[in-house]
């Protein structure tokens, strides 16, 4: 175990490098694109350069490159993510909300993907014949539908013509949320989902044919046991990899389908503080999203150790 | 399906505007050149709103606009977001009518001559805290549009304001440096709301934010808002003005900034009210079951839609050039395949929708100008100009498809009488970049504009691209007779007197032309089968229309 714990910290220095890094390059490639956050607030209006200047003043962009970046670091590292230039409001304060709705976006669709896949998967795999044909056909067609299509087409019947479920906005009390998230969370999860079955369909058909599986045939071990012990088991270690990996882009993913049912999530925030050259806010949703990825990564790499002693050995050595 | 959202953001230039009716009178009272509102919505002519709100309602939730506001300071912004939700929350000083009229509100108004406007806080008006304001406040809200530090957008409407003064207990003086009967209607848009003192000092920066709110006297106060995508409003249970009372206790905005989710939320109720409604949305709408569209008559909005120059030398520094690109525009052409008939043609920059008084001298110098294209005349005019086979660049923002469209049939006319014209399309971002940086316009001939002025006066929007210090006046164009008669018209209280200047003042912005007009956009409202009292004019910039809305 103490190997584990090792491993453990080198991933998580190794998190906050990648964090570093991440924020340099965001910042740097905020600072060369065109456009001013100054401009935002004029508006239409063409200001005078004496206006101009005392705006810039105002929001500290008249300071250099790397200072203003030290500036914000050192905030950062204080524990003070900043405040707003477009709004003056504490980009604590304005990521709550949109982290809310696309982090139940993201563990529901993650949800779907993993009992839709797996289920799918297996039963795809342990059901030699139709049952098999008729699975890796609708995979093949989940695996194609792109997650605006998805939308589009689950808004235009499910909400639109059937009334089953909101097409916009994220509803009010807990039900409501999961109500609105419904649609959501299946657009996102249609590719993943099918990706995720055919994985899971290769590795349990592999196990399936395997000597130890047919070992344990011979010997009489109930059918149950075999897939539970010697299928599932052996097979976890590429589903969860797979899984992890699916679930981590879905975070960027969201974006499309957060644009579509109008559920003001992280990925709507980035965008429009992007085009606002909203420093700060870019920033912070910025390592938000990679600090996510990466941890996601590591505990889908968790789960494959913590299921498969071979590759807790391998790994630890 | 996914069509980009229709952004305005940086097309939307905003004057603070007048209604000339408000500068003639003495004490409010406006007979005589009111608007005859040229906003008549396809249901019934002459109409300013759905219908007579008589029942209250518990909660109602409202479309903000095509994104969400970023400050809730009545001065910070001047855009469709922050003028849609901000005068329910900070109502003008004045009172705006849906058919424009300006009269007393939480101050009266008397303008003894061209340089000095006195104000006079009526008794009982207070914040939505229940607190009394002051001469104090009143004063305090007008000076922060002329102090550098607070960025007001509506700074150039005041730049004729020499003095604000406390000169009585209820009364404010403004003393001008210049004769100027235009900043009656400054403060009749949210430029006027008056604000809080100890409240703005106490929040400093901050004032505004969503995390803070504002401190105001309007129908409603602020409840929350997340800064990203609801915002809150409840009935301001003090509201001085009774009369005007809100019908809805809980008043929330939502912003998709995705028309499609916009129309799905609309068509299934879970927003139940739109004004300003993206034309591309119309078709979808028309057969929604479960509310109405109202669709406005020629003028019903002074939003027009031009050809902005923005350079001094090159191909389209030529008069004739532009007046040859001007009369090869099928404009007709673009109003009903462009924009499905939800815009018109449009002859001037200052159009119907821009004539709030001496209405019929107005159509009747408009009916004159030349309507039809005439592309042969105008290669022609190109020959003369010795431009032919010449190069210019335009640009106009990415993500609606009609400016795109429209972009392209601009390319074509070019072409077709000689000119080579190249479009660009930048990113919102950097389109809106052109308005703040000279150096950003640099590689432009000229560019696509959407503009609007609040209340309608011709003269504002001449001043505004035609006047030499005008805001959007980038080319540098300079007229002395034209200046002239602008500032003529300023000091001109007469509607009568003042249309006779402004129609000065456009005969040679006809020829010369600083700006090409091409089509004027009509209202176009949803409403939802449940509610009434919505605007159908472009009044409710600045007013508090979300009082009105209700049960019938």
């Amino acid at each position: 175990m103490p190997a584990l714990v090792q491993l453990l910290a080198r991933r998580l220095l190794g998190l906050l490098a990648t964090l570093l890094v991440a924020s340099f390059v965001v910042y740097t490639s905020i600072y060369l694109s065109p456009g001013s956050p100054e401009s935002v607030l004029f508006g239409g209006r063409q200001p005078s350069p004496e206006l101009l200047a005392a705006a810039r003043a105002h929001l500290g962009l008249d300071e250099p490159f790397l200072v203003r970046y030290f500036h914000w670091l050192r905030e950062v590292l204080g524990g003070d993510l900043g405040t707003s230039l477009i709004s003056q409001q504490p980009v604590t304060a304005k990521l709550g909300h949109p982290l809310e709705v696309t982090v139940l976006l993201v563990l529901y669709a993650a949800a779907i993907i993993v009992v839709a896949g797996l289920g799918l998967g297996l039963l795809s795999a342990l059901n030699p014949g139709i049952v098999d044909a008729g699975i890796t056909g609708l995979v093949s067609v989940a695996t194609a539908v792109p997650a605006f299509v998805a939308s589009s087409v689950l808004i235009s019947v499910f909400a639109v013509r059937l009334g089953w479920f909101p097409p916009f906005g994220f509803g009010d009390s807990v039900g409501g949320h999961l109500r609105a998230l419904t649609l959501p969370a299946v657009s996102l999860a249609i590719i993943s989902s099918g990706l995720v079955a055919r994985v899971t369909r290769a590795a349990a058909l592999e196990q399936n044919s395997s000597e130890h599986v047919r070992t344990a045939v011979s010997r009489g071990v109930s059918r149950r046991r075999i897939i539970r012990t010697h299928v599932l088991r052996n097979a976890a270690g590429p589903i969860a990899t797979v899984t992890g990996l699916q679930v981590a882009g879905l975070l960027a993913a969201s974006v499309v389908v957060e644009q579509a049912f109008g559920l003001g999530g992280l990925g709507q925030v980035l965008i429009s503080s992007v085009q606002q050259k909203d420093f700060p806010v870019v920033q912070a949703i910025c390592l938000l999203l990679v600090a996510a990825f990466v941890v996601l990564n590591l505990t889908a790499d968790l789960i494959g150790l913590l299921i498969d002693p071979r590759a807790r050995k391998a790994s630890t050595a | 399906m996914k069509v980009r959202t229709h952004r305005r953001l940086a097309l939307a230039l905003l004057v603070p505007a007048l209604a000339a009716t408000a500068a003639c009178s003495s004490s409010g009272s406006n007979a005589g050149a009111a608007p005859t509102g040229g906003n008549i919505s396809k249901i019934a002519a002459g109409k300013v709103l759905t219908g007579t709100a008589k029942n209250d309602v518990d909660s109602v939730t409202w479309y903000g606009d095509y994104r969400p506001l970023y400050t809730l300071d009545p001065l910070k912004l001047a855009d469709y977001p922050e003028e849609t939700v901000i005068p329910n929350l900070c109502e003008p000083m004045l009172r705006v009518a849906p058919d424009y009229k300006i009269s007393t509100g939480a101050v009266a108004y008397e303008q003894p001559d061209a340089t000095h406007l006195v104000l006079t806080l009526q008794p009982g008006v207070t914040f939505s805290d229940g607190t009394a304001v002051t001469a104090d406040d009143v004063a305090f809200s007008i000076q922060r549009n002329l102090d550098p530090k607070v960025l007001s957008n509506y700074y150039p409407a005041f730049a004729n304001v020499a003095k604000v003064a406390v000169t009585g207990d209820r009364t404010v003086t403004l003393t001008m440096a210049k004769p100027d009967y235009t900043v009656v209607s400054a403060l009749s848009t949210v430029a006027g709301a008056i604000v809080k003192k100890a409240f703005v000092e106490r929040t400093g920066d901050s004032f505004g934010a969503p995390n803070v709110g504002v401190m105001c006297t309007g129908p409603f106060s602020f409840a929350s808002y997340d800064g990203t995508s609801k915002l809150v409003l409840t009935r301001n249970e003090h509201y001085w003005d009774t009369a005007h009372r809100a019908h809805v206790k809980t008043f929330t905005f939502q912003f998709p900034a995705d028309p499609g989710a916009l129309a799905n939320a609309l068509a299934s109720g879970e927003i139940q009210g739109a004004m300003n409604v993206p034309t591309n949305l119309a078709t979808t709408l028309k057969s929604a079951t479960n509310g109405k569209m109202y669709v406005g008559s020629e003028g019903s909005t002074p939003i027009n839609i031009d050809v902005l120059m923005t350079r001094s030398t090159g191909t389209l520094a030529a008069p004739k050039v532009r007046q040859a690109l001007s009369m090869a525009l099928d404009r007709k052409a673009i109003a009903a395949q462009i924009f499905h008939g939800l815009a018109d043609p449009l002859y001037r920059v200052a159009g119907p929708g821009t004539w709030g008084y001496a209405r019929d001298t107005f159509a009747a110098d408009y009916a004159k100008l030349p309507k039809t294209p005439d592309v042969t005349a105008a290669a022609k005019l190109v020959d003369e100009a010795g431009a032919k086979g010449a190069s210019a660049v335009f640009a106009y923002p990415s993500g609606d498809p009609q400016s795109a469209q429209l972009a392209t049939v601009l390319q074509q006319t070019a072409k077709q009488i000689g000119l080579n014209l190249q479009i660009k399309a930048l990113p919102l971002q950097q389109y809106g970049n052109l308005f703040s940086s000279p150096k950003a316009r640099a590689a432009y001939d000229a560019i696509l504009t959407k503009n609007y002025v609040e209340t309608p006066d011709p003269l504002l929007m001449d001043r505004l691209y035609g006047g030499t210090s005008g805001g959007t006046n980038f080319s540098g164009y300079s007229n002395a007779d034209v200046d002239a008669h602008i500032a003529e018209a300023t000091a001109t209280s007469d509607p009568a007197a003042r249309a006779t200047a402004v129609l000065a003042a456009e005969h040679q912005l006809d020829q010369d032309l600083p700006s090409i007009p091409v089509v004027g956009q009509r209202a176009l409202v949803f409403v939802s089968d449940n509610l009434t009292g919505a605007p159908l004019t472009f009044a409710y910039m600045s007013a508090p229309w979300a009082a009105q809305i209700g049960a019938e």
